[in-house]
């Protein structure tokens, strides 16, 4: 299936019966839904496993996306819900961060090649954690404040400090890293 | 105003609302809150591309095989709109020969009218059943039973 099918076409598509276009689904947010499991649950093994569990509630549930809001939103407050009952049900002892940033780091860098795009994320895993599930759909997912809002049901001015305070953090990580010459390159 | 403000305004926009005038203005004369907002800008665009954590563990086969075990998701789709203009085909077919309209045709093109008349309305029917079909085949496909895998119908 081209990239420029939208998500919405993949979904009309699975509900006329062609279940196995749900892998482009898949294909396409894998990784994000990966990353709201590790903001979650802290471990890599568990993010996995609540990424498959979180696209077979997707499956299970498809018929009931009332195409009223993009399908990108629906699925990652299906998500959301799902990662905080994790967590409840987990329990855990906070892990130190800095076992969290070893561990994402390593498959990050063999990813990410582009050193302005690597100084970003690091800029991002620098930020307190309470911030940085908001951050996240703000900046990778390109949520409004208000539909953040909508997932996490925080309140819109802390949302806004959140990602405005992150933005400051971006804006001075990047001034100090090769990421400011990369683009002045281009 | 001072570049700092002109910074703290662009920063606490939201990704869907337009830049203020009085930012964009200030950018018009102010050539390094220009390039720093342009560069702002695409990183926030890159960072959509990417995420902050990465698996290697491919979740397509594993996710695929416990989707295959489910029940298909049962379609959505609303046959409503459809029933309501075929029935209102038919009516209008059925319906022609007590018509004022059929009447003042007759009158004006002859009595031979008839039959061309109605093959016309049957092949708007038929173009309409076909579309129907069209449309909905994987629907179609499902309720008459017919089986993919063997390519015949149970």
């Amino acid at each position: 299936m081209p990239y420029d099918v939208s998500d919405e076409m993949i979904v009309q598509d699975i509900l006329a019966g062609n279940s196995n276009s749900f892998i482009f689904i898949i294909e396409r947010y894998q990784q994000r839904i990966f990353s709201m499991g590790m903001r979650f649950l802290k471990n890599k093994d568990d993010a996995s496993d609540f990424a498959q569990e979180v696209f077979i509630k997707v499956f299970e549930n498809l018929s009931s996306y009332k195409k009223k809001a993009p399908f990108k939103y629906w699925m990652v407050k299906i998500a959301y819900n799902h990662g905080i009952n994790c967590a409840q049900k987990k329990n855990s002892t906070k892990e130190p961060l800095d076992t969290l940033h070893s561990e994402a780091a390593s498959p990050e860098k063999q990813y990410i090649k582009k050193e302005a795009t690597q100084a970003l994320l690091d800029a991002i895993q620098k930020l307190p954690e309470q911030y940085q599930l908001c951050v996240d759909f703000y900046f990778f997912l390109g949520f409004t404040y208000q539909q953040i809002q909508e997932i996490t049901q925080l309140p819109i001015n802390t949302i806004k400090s959140h990602v405005f305070r992150a933005k400051q953090i971006l804006r001075q990580e990047l001034e100090k890293t090769a990421a400011k010459e990369y683009y002045d390159e281009m | 105003m001072k570049c700092e403000q002109v910074k703290k305004k662009y920063f606490a926009c939201d990704h869907n609302h337009r830049i203020p005038f009085e930012v964009k203005c200030h950018t018009l004369f102010c050539s390094s809150c220009r390039k720093e907002i342009q560069q702002f800008s695409r990183h926030l665009i890159e960072l959509q591309n990417t995420t902050p954590f990465t698996t290697e563990r491919d979740l397509h086969m594993v996710v695929m095989a416990d989707i295959s075990r489910l029940s298909p998701v049962p379609p959505s789709s609303s046959y409503y709109g459809w029933i309501f203009v075929g029935i209102f085909i038919l009516a209008s077919i059925f319906s022609m020969p007590y018509s004022y309209v059929l009447v003042w045709l007759e009158w004006n093109f002859g009595g031979n009218l008839q039959i061309p008349l109605y093959s016309i309305m049957g092949l708007v029917l038929s173009i309409y059943i076909s579309l129907f079909i069209g449309i909905h085949l994987e629907d179609v496909k499902r309720i008459s039973g017919y089986n993919k895998r063997d390519d015949s119908w149970s």
